[in-house]
């Protein structure tokens, strides 16, 4: 046994010694080619001399003529304190809370030459919920990691993968597990034709201890291509197409598998050097794996509009129209997932949601250190009642549910040096009454939240 | 057998480590440096390159600078060099007439990182993909 131990303990030196062996001999190989090795020398005589400079820069300012081709550790950290008049989204307003986070992180970047860039960060958070009706702590995992390649001067490999690994709220000790990887080729024809091809796996594993969500557990699979083409120097169009499928493992939950394709045709143009304009138009046809028959084919369409009103003042409007899906999951802070918002708070009674967006968003500069923002969005998604999979007995007995949601708000922020910055922001939002769902209700809250960030 | 695949996997990753020039290194040239490469130097050292896609061009860098609200005097042209007057323009009105290059070059690093801040860029999801994996609570 005691061998077995040792021999473990054995393997585990050398894959550290392996480890810690090339990260040496990448730093000293990145700072040599920086200071002018290319042009001859002993490449391992160099070696020695020059990794202890590299480590040692790793920690020091990047200046302009080497940031982004070595490598770096970025330490940083975030807090922020809130108070939320409606901390569950009740109908009425009694369940105040103040809400705190800090956040640590590591960031490490690590290029390699001029071809290869590496990087990876992580967060862990900790928010505490303290309010009459709410009291608890939950910690959340985020790991970032990306890889480019640029194979020639027109083709690139892209690489990254997302995981998110956090408590729930309400089941202390469970967690939830997100990760979303994806790699990609992009690559130039020529100076107006180029394309990119992807493909992207996602899986999600819901918390142990909610046996009502296990049947949420899902793999989905997706391959997306699409080509660009530059017709004039402003405007370009391309068309596009994806495919994805989705498969939950439980048995139960077969009525959400679907494949879905999506054709679909995109234009920019340059309206002026100061507004961009760009607009998608297309076809999603998605068969779930039961309920033939009941395939949802739908016509989905975006536009958006950025405009520089100034060289401080920069104003945006969007406005889409998508399906989205519908999976159980508890975002325990939005921060660590800027892509998730309160408006993702989806029925997931639905298997699909086709959902209706616009929002517009302005920011103002004042200058390096202080900035305003506001922002404000409406959404409203349509359910089919054939697409209630939760609480009908067939699919056509279903009811069907279409809400309306609002958000409004607007923060400031302060740079207090080159490293640390602090923000104020307020947020008020609002989903209107369901009229075919109870359990939609409505709810209104708002949200003030200052914080501090500081990053290296 | 695990510990085995570590270790293979380990060799393998060093011999791509070697074999990769590590000697080559892309510096910003007046000039040569194409704006699009630039749009993409400058999304990386703000540390906002997780916002691109993965195998992300120029032009992807360029509508996420533009998003920013970072244009230069004329707009962007991808394939066009970089020059002094291209950086200037840039920059908020300021007398940048004396600086170098280089200068140049930090002075809108130094810009495009107190604009970029994730917390913004989180107000609304801006997908208009098909295909969402939204999540629902």
């Amino acid at each position: 046994m005691l061998t077995r131990k040792t021999a473990k303990v054995n393997k585990s030196c050398l894959i550290c010694l392996v480890f810690v062996f090339s990260f040496f001999v990448l730093a000293a190989g990145v700072s040599f080619g920086a200071e002018g090795g290319s042009e001859g020398g002993n490449w391992f005589s160099n070696l020695a001399k020059n990794w202890g400079s590299s480590m040692s820069n790793m920690f020091s300012e990047i200046g302009s003529a080497d940031a982004g081709t070595k490598p770096r550790i970025k330490p940083h950290f975030s807090t922020s304190t809130s108070f939320i008049s409606n901390q569950n989204f009740g109908t009425n307003q009694g369940s105040a809370a103040f809400l705190a986070r800090v956040a640590p992180g590591l960031g490490v970047t690590f290029p390699v030459g001029d071809k290869l860039y590496t990087e990876a960060d992580y967060v862990y958070g900790l928010s505490f919920t303290q309010g009459r009706k709410a009291a608890f702590n939950v910690g959340t995992h985020n790991i970032n990691a990306l890889a480019r390649y640029d194979l020639t001067s027109d083709t690139v490999l892209g690489a990254s993968n997302n995981i998110q690994w956090s408590e729930s709220p309400d089941r202390s000790g469970s967690t939830f597990f997100l990760e979303t990887a994806t790699g990609e080729v992009s690559h130039r024809f020529d100076e107006k034709l180029s394309g990119r091809v992807s493909d992207t796996f996602q899986h999600y594993k819901p918390p142990q201890s909610g046996t009502s969500n296990a049947q949420y557990d899902f793999n989905d699979n997706g391959v997306a291509t699409s080509l660009s083409y530059e017709l004039t120097e402003k405007l370009g169009f391309g068309p596009s197409f994806s495919w994805n499928a989705r498969h939950f493992d439980n048995v139960t939950s077969k009525e959400k598998d679907y494949w879905q394709i999506s054709p679909g045709l995109g234009v920019g143009y340059q309206l002026g050097p100061k507004t961009s304009l760009a607009a998608n138009f297309g076809w999603a046809y998605r068969d779930f794996t039961v309920g033939k028959g009941h395939g949802e084919s739908e016509l989905v369409w975006g536009a958006a509009v950025t405009h520089l009103l100034s060289k401080k003042l920069v104003w945006a409007l969007n406005y889409s129209k998508t399906l989205q899906d519908t999976f159980v999951t508890d975002f325990v802070n939005r921060q660590d997932n800027p892509t998730a918002t309160n408006f993702d708070n989806l029925n997931a009674n639905f298997r699909v949601v086709k959902v209706h967006m616009i929002s517009t968003t302005g920011t103002y500069n004042f200058n390096e250190k202080n900035s305003v923002a506001a922002f404000m969005g409406w959404q409203f998604t349509e359910a089919n009642a054939k697409d209630n999979v939760l609480r009908s007995d067939s699919f056509d007995r279903g009811i069907s549910n279409n809400e309306t949601t609002m958000e409004t708000g607007a923060s400031y922020g302060y740079r207090l040096t080159r490293y640390m910055s602090v923000d104020l922001g307020y947020t008020f939002g609002r989903r209107f009454k369901s009229p075919n769902d109870p359990s939609r209700h409505d709810y209104t809250f708002h949200k003030l939240t200052g914080g501090l960030n500081i990053s290296f | 057998m695990r510990a085995k695949l570590l270790i293979l996997t380990m060799v393998i990753m060093l011999a791509i480590m070697f074999a990769i020039p590590s000697v080559s290194f892309a510096e910003l040239k007046e000039g040569t440096t194409t704006q699009g490469e630039f749009a993409l130097w400058l999304v990386k050292v703000v540390g906002a390159q997780s916002k691109l896609p993965p195998a992300a061009q120029g032009k992807d860098a360029i509508n996420f600078l533009m998003g920013l609200g970072v244009a230069p005097e004329g707009g962007w042209a991808k394939d066009k060099p970089i020059t002094k007057e291209f950086l200037t323009s840039l920059l908020p009105d300021e007398d940048t007439s004396k600086l170098s290059f280089d200068e140049l070059v930090s002075k809108v690093q130094e810009a495009v990182k107190n604009l970029f801040s994730d917390k913004k860029l989180g107000v609304f999801r801006g997908t208009s993909s098909a295909s969402g994996s939204t999540p629902a609570v």
